[in-house]
């Protein structure tokens, strides 16, 4: 008996700390979701639901959750497919594969924030160099990020440049971890290259890709920092994400208790969407047996 | 005929990998360049592929803004909020991976959903208790942020680097006559240096690069080298010069460790995906 507290003991503090700063945040979080909360009030009465009723009625909440959903899915979509493209060819005999994977790897390793503004400036409307090369492509030059057709897509861009190299990473260490046997079955079998792709290696690769999926889906979820430094939610709000607008209406209006409800319906989308997604795949039974 | 069908495919593909690359590098470098411009040369319609380099820009931002105190800012927030969490991390993934302990992959598993969370969703709240507390811009509310939201990965690295290691290791060093303290010491821990390494650089480069947090808690007296990208865009115009070499600043230490020690980023990176 003795014994076994040990370990116990020893995890502790980690443990305590963790859910310190995990369970106190969200039960202050939701209690104040209740409350007309600022902290330049001198009182912070409770007013029930109203902050999520005009949470539902409010029409810049909806948008955020538009621009959230178009924002998650185009960029990770994109960044699995070009990612999965880039890996399997890395995967190949390439020569001096090495050093591409290297300098591939780069931009994962970058601040978002100089990456934000780096690319805020590359999107220039007079000096960018990425309208030059547009112009020289023979495309007019764009004020991509006050042009609110486009803003939304810059910040998907922006996003694939700094992201794809990751997804690349991933899917090549698991393209690493295949063995060669069943993909030669199927080639001695007449399959095409499409087909053993289609058929063999995606299969076989699944599990590695929905973990990348999950991974880069929780972090394109609560994109900030590109905002921040790129678009400030505008113009407008068509860059307005949740995460964006949680800031927005708490530190930057004050309005800390209708900041607390989106933060909390926020919250409540994210659980409700990672539930759905580990019932469909199963992942933690699976990597449980192993 | 097969043959050259082969050989166009190899090329096409070398070709379609180095476009990639030239795609992934050409940001860096053109920050790189920008950083060693004179504003004259930084604003042209047409970009100036050839200039004269000048040091004006590193100049302003190293002794004119205190840019420098920012980046040692960031250092200290960056190497003790990453060894407490190698601390933490041990303390959590090593009992666990190593003795079978009833909940002990409920409690991993509520480690690793912590990730989970948006940040913006903790902080709200915990920015309401650091203003009670006067912990709003000090070392402290950064390093326990900072802790709090690299902790989840680091303990999955570690408990993957754990569970690799045969539990018979430690059972011959107290056979051996070591106690559990010095068995962990003198067998264990030299076995899972790479996966300190890897969960080190990865929570440090995470920390250095963190503007959320460090944006809500800075002020006059404690503020990150990220947060401080901001001051250079003022009323009269946005500084681009400077900006590119701040970013280079923060950028290159990092990519350069990312460089040297590739395998262990590399491992870092993929091992909560790959193996599950």
């Amino acid at each position: 008996m003795k014994k076994r507290m040990g370990p116990y003991l020893v995890t502790a503090p980690a443990l305590v700390f963790l859910a310190l700063m995990a369970l106190y945040p969200l039960i202050f979080l939701l209690k104040i979701s209740f409350q007309d909360y600022s902290p330049i009030n001198f009182e912070n009465p409770y007013v029930g639901f109203d902050n999520y009723a005009t949470l539902l009625a409010d029409s810049s909440f909806w948008n955020s959750i538009k621009v959230t959903a178009i924002f998650v899915v185009s960029a990770v979509s994109i960044e699995l497919v070009l990612g999965l493209a880039l890996a399997l060819i890395l995967n190949q005999k390439i020569k001096a594969g090495k050093m591409f994977q290297t300098l591939i790897m780069l931009p994962i390793f970058m601040a978002p924030t100089v990456v934000g503004l780096m690319f805020r400036f590359m999107m220039n409307e007079q000096y960018g160099v990425i309208n030059y090369f547009a112009e020289v492509l023979g495309f007019d030059r764009t004020a991509w990020l006050s042009d609110p057709t486009l803003a939304l897509p810059a910040l998907i861009i922006t996003d694939i440049w700094q992201w794809t190299p990751f997804m690349i990473i991933i899917l090549l260490a698991g393209l690493q971890g295949i063995s060669d046997e069943p993909l030669e079955a199927a080639q001695i079998d007449g399959a095409t290259k499409w087909q053993a792709l289609r058929y063999v290696t995606i299969p076989m690769l699944s599990q590695v890709i929905i973990i990348a999926v999950l991974l880069r889906t929780i972090d394109a979820f609560r994109l900030y920092d590109s905002i921040f430094m790129m678009t400030q939610g505008g113009p407008v709000n068509v860059t307005s994400t949740l995460s964006w607008i949680v800031f927005d209406k708490g530190f930057r209006f004050l309005d800390f208790g209708y900041g607390a409800a989106i933060a909390v319906v926020m919250l409540i989308i994210v659980l409700i969407l990672l539930t759905l997604f580990l019932k469909r795949f199963s992942l933690f039974e699976e990597s449980g047996e192993k | 005929m097969g043959m050259i069908k082969k050989n166009i495919g190899s090329i096409l593909q070398h070709i379609v990998i180095i476009v990639a690359t030239i795609i992934f590098i050409f940001p860096i470098y053109w920050m790189v360049a920008t950083s060693f411009k004179k504003q004259t040369d930084a604003f042209t319609i047409i970009p100036q592929w050839s200039f004269t380099a000048t040091l004006d820009n590193y100049r302003a931002i190293l002794f004119d803004s205190g840019f420098l105190q920012l980046l040692f800012n960031s250092l200290i927030v960056g190497v003790v909020s990453t060894v407490i969490v190698l601390i933490l991390g041990i303390t959590i993934a090593y009992p666990f991976a190593r003795y079978k302990l009833s909940g002990g992959k409920q409690i991993i598993t509520w480690v690793i959903t912590l990730r989970i969370i948006p940040p913006i969703v903790t902080i709200l709240p915990l920015y309401l208790l650091f203003a009670n507390l006067g912990l709003v811009d000090t070392f402290l509310a950064f390093i326990l942020m900072h802790v709090f939201f690299n902790l989840p990965l680091a303990t999955l690295l570690l408990y993957g680097f754990f569970k690799d290691i045969p539990g018979e290791l430690e059972e011959s060093a107290l056979v051996d006559g070591c106690n559990r303290f010095t068995a962990f010491f003198r067998v264990i821990f030299p076995i899972i240096r790479p996966g300190l390494v890897s969960a080190g650089l990865l929570s440090f480069i995470f920390s250095w690069n963190e503007f959320l947090f460090a944006n809500i808690l800075s002020g006059p007296n404690v503020k990150t080298a990220p947060v401080g990208l901001n001051e250079f865009s003022t009323p009269v115009g946005i500084l681009w010069g400077q900006i590119a070499a701040a970013g280079v600043l923060i950028v290159i230490p990092v990519a350069i460790i990312a460089i040297i020690v590739q395998r262990h980023m590399i491992r870092g990176l993929t091992m909560g995906a790959v193996k599950g």
